[in-house]
């Protein structure tokens, strides 16, 4: 069975999380860019302290076509307005830099949004299917494939995901 | 958490404002289409959220929707934000934005807060008890804008409020009861459009009420608590909404005899936690209220906000990174780069090439492609040489010119190399290139006294350049025009890459570079075929000439003057010239690596991280095929040997100026007339030698 998903699904699978977030009081949120193209995302933004600064941590899980995998992008911003850089995401998610032989777990990269056209970091879709196919992937009437997807990539970057998701 | 029962004065904790990054942009477009110089206020909506989470002071957060009023449907499950009305003013100079009035501005919004609880109109709508202001000035060039935040928040010289006790929500009041409150207060929001920060509750039957009513209700003599959402969830103090709030409770509810009274408000902080609502951090603090009349003689209004360094002034951002799309070009080019670096060769170093300025003599078939190429590779100053202007075959050919280019004109530049520096900025702005219009003095090229000044300022000028660039390539379409800038490049001990077209076959190479030591530089007279030779003593494009290269394969020779070439030839030889540059500046000894010899690749294959530094790259269309051979530097070569290094070192134009009209005086210079001669002689003797082999 090949790990990927048609948009149908993905929409489905996101409405699914975003009423769940709504029971758990988690903050995400359903965004519907262009009802006639049936372009939906899931966003969440979330606010904290971080070196004596108020920052804005904003996720996107948007579908990817060329993949048919979700894709996670997300950007952080300082109270004034100004995108993190490269090295202060690294340094913020404490992923390791490339050099030296160190393989990384897996990379962040700035490209521009394919919906908002702004500068966003992402991860890549590249490898989404393989790994994800590596996973037990149950009964396809149960599963939610983004859900099960958004869990370990939020994982990897050690945000914390309520585990309650998967139980209610 | 204990209920203290001291007198405190209350500190209120302000609001910090929380830009995002739409702000700016929509920003930005709203200056330049729709405000464009008027700079009266404007209206602005920020968002708070009526949940408190993560311990943070009150947040006001502004986005691209902060502009417009109306709703933005396409986000389901925003029901949870407050907007905040307030006022923006964009100043057309930085001027102005200084020399404002800040302390006049912010006691005029005062006043509009205090007329508002005079009249009543706060009581009907106590949202608009927050309220902020923003004075900004954007310089649209450069994307830095200068801002500052206002919250306006009444205060009464020599009045204080003092807090008295201080209990949880949830010891104040039971489960029961708090579970009857939290639904009140939903069912109280429903009444409303949008959400409102700001209520009362009935201490007998529970019900929540407007302001309005809370306040009828206290004056009629019943219990009634005030409350708000309280935007601050990280320390026991509640957040600056509280002021204005105060104020209007100290105005509209009744007095009594005595200075001051007491109310209960209740500070709701609303949070999810483990997947549950829960009131734990509610608070309800008792509240010393002083007593105020309409007729206050003097009010102060408080509310700049500080900056990041807590002091009075505004704060200054540089969105350039974000919106100027040469910046977000230049980093998407870095970013390509670092791709490489970090997927597939990590020992790659990209700042060594980055930093090389290139010196392209001929901006012809070769100077083109080889230009794009190292722009490719991150090389960000590049310099091109050529003395024709674009003519009607070039753009076919020549990939930085278009049919435009060709067309030329009295008031119109189209130099080969101007245009070719000017194309290559269209590309990519961020490049550093220049055109220079120079001819090359040549060997066998008559200089007459008319025109002798001025070819000795093109020699200067030339060795000006040779001089200020690291990297040299030699990509002209006749031998004799390589002579002079080989020269020069050997003095001066600078890298060269030559690279030279047949019909079907090319010639890249790189130049032996000397050390300067004529120890060192010396070369050795026990040459061996395999067997790797010194940098110092590689030879250049003029060596070959006499000595064979050390592989046996028969081939045409390519010193030819050609311009007529098979079209993919070009890109080819370009690519392999930038291609054989990049492997040369990943070898740690640069333009020193010694070169293998011939095809023998196996050993040594590592190199540098990016594989072997040959000394030349010879390949062969008819053939699809390449070798790779390497020369030792020939004693005598008319380019460049220690006599005529040293001659030009001593001589300089009075030296080249002889070459350039008679060539036959290098080899007199160099000693290659007698060993011509005495070659001459050695034919004969080798003849009569073979004579006597027996070769049936």
């Amino acid at each position: 069975m090949s790990a990927s998903i048609p948009r149908s699904v993905f929409n489905n699978n996101i409405r699914e999380i975003y009423s769940k977030s709504v029971k758990l009081g988690d903050n995400w949120n359903l965004v519907a860019f262009d009802q006639n193209q049936d372009i939906f995302y899931l966003e969440k933004k979330e606010q904290q302290l971080y070196q004596s600064d108020i920052i804005t941590i904003v996720y996107h899980v948007i579908y990817s076509e060329s993949y048919s995998v979700p894709v996670l992008y997300l950007n952080i911003s300082k109270s004034n307005g100004s995108i993190f850089k490269y090295d202060e995401i690294y340094s913020f998610f404490n992923l390791l830099k490339l050099d030296n032989d160190q393989e990384p777990i897996f990379i962040l990269t700035q490209q521009e949004h394919p919906i908002l056209f702004k500068p966003f970091y992402f991860m890549h879709p590249c490898k989404t299917s393989q790994w994800m196919s590596h996973t037990k992937l149950g009964p396809s009437e149960n599963l939610n494939f983004t859900l099960k997807w958004l869990s370990f990539v939020l994982s990897s970057l050690y945000v914390p995901f309520d585990i309650k998701y998967a139980l209610i | 958490m204990q209920s203290s029962n001291e007198r405190d004065l209350i500190k209120f904790v302000p609001f910090n404002s929380c830009i995002n990054p739409s702000f700016w942009f929509e920003l930005n477009r709203v200056k330049l289409d729709d405000y464009k110089l008027n700079d009266d206020f404007k209206d602005l909506e920020g968002f708070c959220s009526t949940c408190s989470s993560n311990n943070l002071p009150p947040i006001l957060n502004f986005d691209y929707s902060s502009f417009k009023k109306n709703n933005d449907k396409t986000k389901i499950g925003h029901e949870n934000i407050i907007k905040v009305e307030g006022q923006i003013k964009i100043f057309n100079t930085i001027n102005e934005f200084n020399l404002l009035d800040k302390n006049k501005l912010l006691d005029e919004f005062g006043q509009n807060i205090w007329n508002d609880i005079k009249s009543g109109r706060a009581l009907d709508d106590p949202n608009k008890l927050n309220r902020f202001c923003l004075i900004v000035f954007a310089n649209l060039k450069t994307y830095v804008f200068h801002y500052w935040f206002a919250f306006p928040a009444l205060t009464f010289p020599l009045k204080s409020y003092y807090q008295l006790k201080l209990t949880k929500f949830l010891d104040y009041f039971s489960t029961e009861q708090s579970e009857q409150i939290l639904e009140n207060m939903d069912r109280f929001q429903l009444n409303f459009k949008s959400h409102q920060s700001f209520f009362a509750i009935d201490f007998e039957s529970l019900k929540v009420l407007s302001v309005k009513d809370g306040v009828n209700f206290h004056n009629c003599d019943k219990k009634i608590l005030f409350g708000l959402y309280d935007p601050n969830s990280q320390s026991n103090h509640p957040g600056w909404s509280l002021r204005n709030y105060l104020a209007l409770l100290a105005l509209k509810c009744k007095k009594t005899e005595q200075e001051t009274r007491i109310f209960d408000i209740v500070l709701f902080r609303d949070r999810y936690h483990g997947g549950e609502r829960k009131s734990d951090l509610s608070l309800i603090i008792q509240v010393e209220v002083f007593n105020i009349t309409d007729n206050e003689e003097k009010i102060n209004t408080i509310g700049w906000e500080r900056n990041e360094k807590s002091q009075l002034h505004p704060r200054i951002v540089n969105m350039s990174g974000s919106m100027n799309t040469e910046k977000l070009a230049e980093s998407a080019v870095s970013l390509n780069l670092k791709l490489m670096k970090w997927r597939i060769a990590p020992d790659i170093n990209l700042e060594i090439i980055k930093n090389q300025k290139c010196l392209l003599l001929g901006s012809g078939t070769l100077g083109c492609n080889v230009a794009r190429c190292l722009m490719a590779w991150g090389v960000e100053q590049i310099t091109f040489i050529d003395n024709a202007k674009v003519s009607y075959s070039n753009p076919v050919r020549q990939s930085l010119f278009v049919f435009q280019d060709s067309i030329g004109g009295e008031s119109k530049e189209n130099h080969k190399s101007v245009k070719a520096a000017e194309n290559l900025k269209l590309i990519y702005p961020g490049v550093h290139a220049k055109g220079e219009v120079l001819s090359v003095p040549m060997p066998g090229h008559y200089v007459g006294d008319n025109i002798r000044s001025k070819v000795k300022n093109d020699v200067k000028q030339l060795e000006k350049l040779i001089k200020e660039h690291d990297c040299i390539f030699l990509l002209m379409d006749t031998r004799e025009s390589r002579w002079l800038p080989t020269v020069i490049a050997a003095a001066e001990k600078k890298l060269v890459i030559n690279s030279a077209l047949g019909f079907d076959s090319y010639l890249v190479m790189r130049h032996g570079v000397k050390k300067g030591d004529p120890e060192k530089d010396k070369l050795p007279t026990n040459f061996q075929p395999n067997q790797k030779i010194q940098s110092n003593h590689l030879g250049c494009y003029f060596c070959n000439d006499i000595v064979a290269p050390g592989n046996s394969t028969i081939d045409r020779t390519l010193d030819q003057q050609c311009t007529v070439s098979r079209p993919g030839l070009s890109m080819i030889a370009s690519a392999l010239a930038v291609e054989l540059f990049a492997n040369v500046m990943q070898h740690h000894l640069r333009q020193y690596v010694p070169s293998i010899f011939s095809n023998d690749i196996s050993a040594d294959s590592a190199e540098s991280c990016l594989g072997i530094v040959p000394h030349q790259i010879r390949g062969y269309l008819h053939s699809f095929s390449m070798i790779l051979p390497a020369s030792q530097a020939f004693d005598k070569c008319t380019a460049c040997s220690n006599e005529i290094i040293d001659m030009y070192k001593k001589e300089g134009f009075d030296f080249l100026i002889k070459v350039f009209n008679d060539p036959n005086y290098l080899e007199d210079v160099t000693g290659l007339k007698e060993l011509k001669a005495a070659l001459d002689q050695a034919d004969f003797d080798l003849i009569s030698a073979l004579s006597d082999t027996d070769d049936s």
